[in-house]
């Protein structure tokens, strides 16, 4: 009776053990994760090409100058989805409408930039007047206090213009937009990153905690201090 | 409808008429220009590139604006230029002025200078005018000088206009006529991808 229950047991071991290496070798033979990467490779391979194809054919459009200005609509057809300026166009859409305002944009600030290095050896950094963080900000400051008077800073000097034009406090605000942060609206207005503790204490009333920054938020702005940082 | 069609078929063949014989409009108004001399009548016309896309431009942009030949502009980027007080402003579209242009050139295209363009203000900035929307100073403007493809590029002219309309001072602008085609026809080197 035990004698043939250790032989069932035997039996038993036997089979699963089979069964365990036959779908082991099933598995290595068939290998159902592999085809699929070989499909996305395959896929991204033919963006690949589309991308390229797409590249020659602008260089043909804008060969000729007077071209160029049919181009530009098509353009924008292929690039609909792209990134919408945030909050700068809202203005004046009936304007720009037509002039796709996107590219028209990284046509402007990319000329900027190259006028900047040609002028002063250097491409402006994000932030700093000439970029397009800093023409958002001073958009958004323009329209949003336009009763304060204050020249807003001139904007040919880099640096200099943040951080030394104005020392008139408090009188001066800022309305938080999505996506903004103290440090980022820091380094806009002043070029400098740790004015983010200052302008945090300067508007501690609206403000609980350093990271309860909400859009539509009226930051007030301190003077600018010289901080420590090399920048 | 057949008076219509009968109208229209009939300014096909007046439209048509010069069409075939090749010539083109010389100026935006102007296809052709007759004179007399010794009482004979003679005709100016032009084949081969026609107006709306190449116009001839006069040898004057605007009044007060300088124009400039090669050996001038040579001197401009020796001086202005080199000394940061200029700019060579090359002002046609991205793709072509990276196919080569004139050495130390600037790339603004013409559409950035429309007044329509919202972030005119900061490219004004970059040219070193002051806050240019209220009361724009023009003390450390820089002195530009522009240009286009050639003489038969209206975008050079088109530039300078909105720039006089921005209230740029006339003595800060020049216009270098000849632009890219005459540069390079002449012999002139060009740079790649600046």
């Amino acid at each position: 009776m035990t004698q043939a229950g250790t032989h069932q047991g035997y039996i038993r071991m036997a089979l699963m053990g089979t069964a365990f290496i036959g779908l082991t070798v099933v598995l290595i033979v068939f290998q159902p994760g592999s085809s699929r990467q070989a499909q996305v490779s395959i896929v991204s391979d033919t963006v690949d090409t589309s991308v390229t194809r797409d590249a020659a054919r602008l260089d043909d459009l804008n060969a000729v100058t007077a071209q160029a200005e049919e181009a530009a609509p098509k353009t924008r057809q292929v690039t609909p989805v792209n990134q919408d300026p945030p909050g700068t166009d809202g203005q004046r859409p009936a304007v720009t409408a037509d002039h796709q305002p996107t590219n028209l944009r990284d046509m402007t600030f990319s000329a900027i930039s190259q006028v900047k290095s040609a002028t002063t050896g250097q491409a402006p950094a994000p932030g700093q007047p000439g970029s397009l963080l800093h023409s958002v900000v001073q958009r958004s400051m323009s329209t949003d206090a336009p009763a304060a008077g204050q020249p807003t800073p001139p904007r040919s000097e880099p640096l200099h213009a943040a951080t030394g034009a104005d020392d008139s406090p408090g009188s001066r605000t800022y309305q938080v937009r999505t996506g903004d942060t103290l440090v980022g609206i820091a380094e806009a207005l002043y070029g400098d990153a740790n004015m983010s503790t200052h302008l945090f204490m300067n508007n501690t009333e609206i403000m609980p905690r350093p990271d309860s920054l909400k859009p539509g938020m009226v930051l007030t702005l301190p003077a600018p201090v010289a901080t420590t940082s090399g920048n | 409808m057949v008076l219509v069609r009968s109208v229209g078929s009939a300014a096909l063949l007046i439209a048509g008429g010069p069409l075939l014989a090749q010539s083109a409009a010389i100026t935006e108004s102007d296809s052709a220009f007759s004179f007399t001399m010794n009482g004979s009548t003679m005709r100016v016309t032009r084949s081969g590139p026609s107006c709306p896309s190449s116009c001839i431009q006069p040898m004057r942009a605007a009044a007060g604006v300088e124009t400039f030949g090669e050996l001038e502009v040579i001197d401009f980027l020796q001086n202005p230029v080199s000394d940061g007080s200029g700019l060579l402003i090359d002002v046609r579209m991205p793709a072509t002025f990276s196919a080569g242009s004139v050495p130390g050139a600037v790339n603004v295209p013409v559409r950035t200078f429309r007044p329509d363009n919202p972030y005119r203000s900061d490219l004004l900035s970059a040219l070193g005018v002051q806050t240019a929307e209220s009361s724009p100073g023009f003390a450390k403007a820089f002195t530009l000088v522009i240009f286009g493809s050639g003489p038969d590029d209206a975008d050079a002219t088109a530039v300078i206009g909105h720039l006089l309309d921005a209230g740029y001072p006339a003595g800060k602008i020049g216009y270098y006529r000849g632009g890219a085609a005459r540069w390079s026809a002449l012999g002139l080197n060009t740079e790649v991808g600046q």
